[in-house]
């Protein structure tokens, strides 16, 4: 896995091999964030909720 | 009769006296006058004769001259000072009529207009301006002169990064400008889990994040973070609305997230994500994609307050590892 980097005044353009460690950062980055987000099951309800307002 | 007036003495009449002539008191009274009298008119050894004319001496020199005495007195070689002497000698200033070859001879330069002086080297006066120089002893290192009548310039720091020379009317100052809008050299979203912009100038105080038929190989939704001197990764409070097969919102921290309900490997993104700068090192940001696989738009807006003054924008993915592998990226900044 790598970075892309374009400095924008040069146009140089560099290709940057993620270290173990930024991997690591970015997926337990990613666990914390997949940990906030709503479950389907909440998200469904609160789907419902909506039709349910329309329906009324 | 005395001299013929080219010096040359020649007797009277009845000379030279034939032999066997009767010396009279006459010829001898005549002869003998007229002796006396080319005598008198002649110089006395011992200096009893005061000269009525000027003395010719022929290319002679005047020999055992004693040292003058008085200013009217003549002077001996002794007299006149080595220097002189030298002068005389060396530089040929037997010459002084001809100021060309006195000013040649001194290695002199002529004054008055002239293109004898071609390089001065020694001035510690700086040459005003109304003599051809600045009067200034220096010029500040990248500054503007401003002309300044016959005074010497009045000089203009560059100042603030980004300034510009602007008029008053009157005079030039340094301000900050109005920036031309710059747009970046598209970036191919073909590969790599991320694609940074880095060493975006400090007067940034918008920036333009346009995608073009974006993918990537995972189904992790797309973002774009920013920083300075490193990307922000936390701290973003912001939400985002994907409107496709009903409505989801959700809150982000992570970024500012193209979030749509449809995400997966074959989401093409297209649309754009606007950067702005609030105050400090505030950024608000926005964006309105859509989906060009499936009819899918998302909305979202986010807020971060990065550690200094942006210079770089990321756009990665929210697991860090999924690979672009189609589209391209641009940015515009102004």
């Amino acid at each position: 896995m790598n970075r892309i980097e374009i400095d924008v005044i040069t146009g140089e353009r560099e290709v940057i091999e993620l270290t173990a460690q930024e991997v690591a950062f970015a997926q337990a980055n990613y666990a914390e964030w997949l940990a906030a987000q709503p479950t389907k099951e909440e998200q469904i309800a609160k789907l419902q909720l909506q039709i349910d307002a329309l329906k009324a | 009769m005395s001299r013929n007036g080219s010096g040359t003495y020649t007797l009277p009449a009845g000379n030279p006296v034939v032999t066997g002539t009767t010396i009279s008191s006459t010829w001898s009274n005549n002869t003998l006058t007229d002796i006396a009298t080319a005598l008198t008119g002649s110089l006395a050894s011992d200096g009893q004769t005061t000269a009525t004319g000027n003395l010719k001496m022929g290319n002679n020199r005047v020999t055992g001259l004693a040292d003058g005495i008085a200013l009217t007195d003549a002077a001996t070689v002794n007299q006149i000072p080595s220097g002189a002497l030298f002068l005389l000698k060396a530089s040929n200033l037997s010459d002084v009529a001809n100021a060309t070859t006195s000013r040649t001879n001194l290695v002199a330069a002529k004054s008055g207009a002239n293109s004898d002086i071609t390089s001065i080297t020694g001035l510690t006066t700086p040459l005003t301006v109304a003599q051809g120089g600045t009067g200034a002893a220096t010029l500040t290192a990248n500054n503007v002169l401003l002309g300044n009548g016959t005074s010497a310039p009045q000089f203009v720091a560059p100042s603030t990064s980004g300034n510009v020379l602007t008029s008053d009317g009157t005079t030039w100052t340094s301000v900050a400008g109005a920036y031309a809008l710059t747009n970046g050299t598209a970036v191919a979203s073909t590969s790599g889990t991320s694609i940074d912009f880095t060493s975006i100038p400090s007067w940034v105080k918008r920036i333009t994040v346009m995608f073009n038929a974006v993918s990537t190989n995972g189904s992790s939704i797309v973002q774009v973070q920013i920083g300075s001197g490193s990307v922000t990764t936390s701290g973003y409070a912001g939400s985002a609305t994907g409107m496709g097969v009903g409505v989801t919102s959700n809150l982000y921290t992570s970024g500012l997230v193209l979030f749509t309900n449809n995400e997966s490997s074959s989401a093409v993104r297209v649309g754009q994500a606007v950067i702005t700068l609030v105050s400090g090192n505030i950024y608000s940001m926005s964006a309105n994609t859509s989906l060009t696989n499936v009819a899918t738009t998302s909305l979202t807006s986010s807020v971060v307050t990065l550690g200094g003054v942006l210079d770089r924008v990321r756009i990665t993915t929210v697991n860090g590892t999924d690979t672009f592998d189609a589209g391209s990226i641009n940015i515009l900044y102004e």
